[in-house]
């Protein structure tokens, strides 16, 4: 098969076809951040960031690991939080990652008065605009063949993140569900608005909405109720204004009786694309219950944590063992689950990539 | 006769107001506190965590039932503390240095509380200082330490340096926890437990403390 552009690549994937070789996603947000040397304090504040450092985190682990999925821009997953009132933990040693130290909502009464402060302009919140800002270099750069994912939460995890952390946000699932309905409603209104952004500023490719809360914090009947219609909302904008597809990187195991009908839920009802899910996920489970049974693309998630401890032979056969029963007839990408982590061995990330393109080229055969 | 499987149902279910109507009634009664505790709260308890552990329990119900019980308990610790009747143990808590994830760290400290321990929980981003200095106030029987990120869990082998030098280390036994931990870890750093989830947390504390 003659070689395809990043574009291309990826592209094929999303229409559940047979690439020219298997895309990596490496879903980098601070290990791009070490892999330049600095520290955090030297890319962010609380008030703001170098627009000029956020894309070159993503220049640089492209130009070092070849990988075909970009995002376009560093990002930390706290925007909102100080424009809001709370504060932030912004650690400046090898490693850390930036996380909510104070959330505004504290309790439930704070509401009232951090409301009036939404919405937000991603393009005036300077943290925020600084990632677009770096988006627009990126696009510039290398977005003519390099795909350029659009990244947010949907609403429970947005309000979780933004505004009141897990513990509250799912006792006020429980106890207040009105009152959860319009954080997470206001969530997804932000989510929304840094996602079109994000298009706006150059983003081209598909859109990967992460969700921690899934069924990794609430149970299915929860998860049906706080997060598939904030799903739908979000996949639905991004197909009507950006002609985008949505894959869903949604935490908790879908491999169980309870949670698996979910997953025909997020396509039907949620209207996603494509699945990223965590590393309780194999690729032979889904090869069989989610590209065979639904026709929808996957990608196969190696767990952060393995990625850092395997040796080179490990990553290896996980990736060949994995693509061989997966990738024969397309819609497979790879990604790490969570995100790359920040401390990763150089050589384990390119041995990932490398093993990934390597058996991930077509044909492959089982 | 006062129901304690009544009182059980309404743990289990996480039914705060139930739980504490339920408690009145027992110190009503003129119940033993220490059998509506055992045999009402903590018996209760038990069983959100074994089916916390089994899968059948998500983190929502756990909350709730944390609630119902911590509410019942205000209602008798005026009694408990009255009859004298002691925690089985005192757990300090917290999640290493690095690391902001409390979901499971607090989970575990409702799971001992609903046991019968006391637990002082010492937050998230705990450094060693910090561990150290609680070991040598509190003089718990365990040491808990919670960590999920990879790039923060070697601050658990720091914590247990920490307190060979302060000459605490064999005044407490050290647990460990968290997704990317395993038993090989835990020996490896030369901790004296570690366990998967929180009920099984609770188990080995109550055999560590009899
Ligand atoms: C003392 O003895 C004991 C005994 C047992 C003990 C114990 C102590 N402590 C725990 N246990 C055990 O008992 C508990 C109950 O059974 C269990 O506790 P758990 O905590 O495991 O279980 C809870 C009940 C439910 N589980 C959870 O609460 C964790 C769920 C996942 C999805 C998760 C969440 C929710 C969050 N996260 Co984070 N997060 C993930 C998690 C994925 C996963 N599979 O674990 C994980 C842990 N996160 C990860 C990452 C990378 C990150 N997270 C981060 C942030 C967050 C949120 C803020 C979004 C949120 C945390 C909110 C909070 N206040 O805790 C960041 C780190 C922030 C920081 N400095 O700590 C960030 C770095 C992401 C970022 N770029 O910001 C990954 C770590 C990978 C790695 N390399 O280590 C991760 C495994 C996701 C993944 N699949 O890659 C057992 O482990």
């Amino acid at each position: 098969m003659a070689e395809m552009t990043k574009k291309e690549r990826v592209n094929a994937v999303l229409e559940g076809k047979e690439p020219d070789k298997v895309p990596v996603f490496p879903f980098i947000l601070t290990q791009g951040v070490y892999e330049c040397g600095w520290k955090l304090p030297d890319i962010t504040t609380q008030t703001d960031s170098d627009a000029e450092k956020c894309a070159q985190t993503v220049i640089k682990t492209l130009e070092e690991y070849d990988y075909d999925l970009a995002l376009g821009s560093y990002m930390d997953c706290f925007y909102g939080v100080v424009p809001l009132g709370g504060t932030l933990h912004i650690p400046d040693k090898f490693g850390g990652v930036v996380s909510a130290a104070q959330y505004p909502v504290v309790n439930r009464s704070d509401w009232t008065q951090v409301k009036k402060k939404l919405p937000l302009d991603p393009w005036k919140e300077p943290r925020m605009a600084a990632t677009l800002k770096a988006t627009k270099m990126v696009s510039d750069q290398i977005g003519k063949d390099t795909p350029i994912a659009a990244l947010w939460w949907p609403g429970p995890t947005a309000a979780m993140l933004m505004l009141r952390g897990p513990e509250p946000i799912i006792m006020d699932m429980i106890e207040e569900p009105d009152f959860a309905t319009e954080l997470l409603q206001a969530g997804n209104q932000f989510a929304i608005d840094y996602i079109r952004a994000q298009y706006q500023a150059g983003a081209n490719s598909v859109c990967i909405l992460g969700d921690v809360v899934g069924v990794e914090l609430i149970p299915p009947d929860m998860c049906e109720r706080f997060v598939l219609p904030y799903v739908a909302e979000i996949a639905d904008m991004v197909m009507k204004e950006f002609g985008q597809k949505t894959w869903l990187h949604v935490h908790g195991n879908f491999t169980k009786p309870d949670t698996y009908p979910l997953i025909e839920k997020f396509i039907k009802e949620g209207h996603v694309h494509g699945f990223y899910l965590d590393e309780k996920h194999s690729a032979q489970w889904l090869k069989d219950n989610i590209i065979d049974k639904y026709h929808v693309p996957v990608s196969i998630s190696i767990h952060g944590p393995n990625l850092n401890s395997w040796s080179l032979d490990e990553i290896d056969n996980f990736v060949k063992d994995g693509l061989a029963y997966a990738a024969p007839g397309g819609g497979v990408m790879v990604t790490p689950s969570c995100e790359i982590p920040s401390d990763v061995p150089k050589e384990n990330f390119h041995k990932w990539v490398d093993s990934t393109h390597k058996y991930g080229t077509y044909p492959i055969s089982r | 006769m006062f129901d304690f499987g009544e009182l059980q149902q309404a743990i289990i279910l996480g039914k705060g107001p139930l739980a504490t109507e339920l408690t009145q009634k027992a110190i009503n009664e003129e119940c033993v506190p220490k059998d509506i505790l055992n045999q009402g709260l903590i018996a209760g308890m038990d069983v959100v965590g074994v089916k916390f552990k089994n899968g059948e329990y998500y983190l929502p119900q756990v909350l709730l039932a944390a609630r119902a019980m911590k509410a019942a308990v205000v209602l008798l610790h005026p009694l408990i503390v009255s009859a004298g009747i002691q925690p089985i143990g005192t757990l300090v808590l917290g999640t290493v240095k690095g690391d902001l994830h409390d979901v499971g760290k607090n989970l575990v400290a409702m799971l001992f509380q609903g046991a019968g321990f006391n637990v002082i929980d010492l937050g998230v981003d705990v450094s060693s200082e910090k561990f150290v200095e609680a070991v040598r106030e509190n003089k718990p029987d365990i040491l808990g330490m919670s960590s999920l990120l990879t790039t923060s869990m070697r601050e658990m082998q720091d914590v247990i340096q920490a307190l060979q030098e302060a000459g605490l280390r064999d005044k407490v036994k050290i647990m460990v926890g968290g997704a990317p931990i395993t038993q090989q870890f835990a020996d490896k750093i030369g901790a004296d437990a570690y366990a998967l989830e929180g009920g099984t947390a609770v188990e080995m504390a109550k055999a560590m403390v009899n």
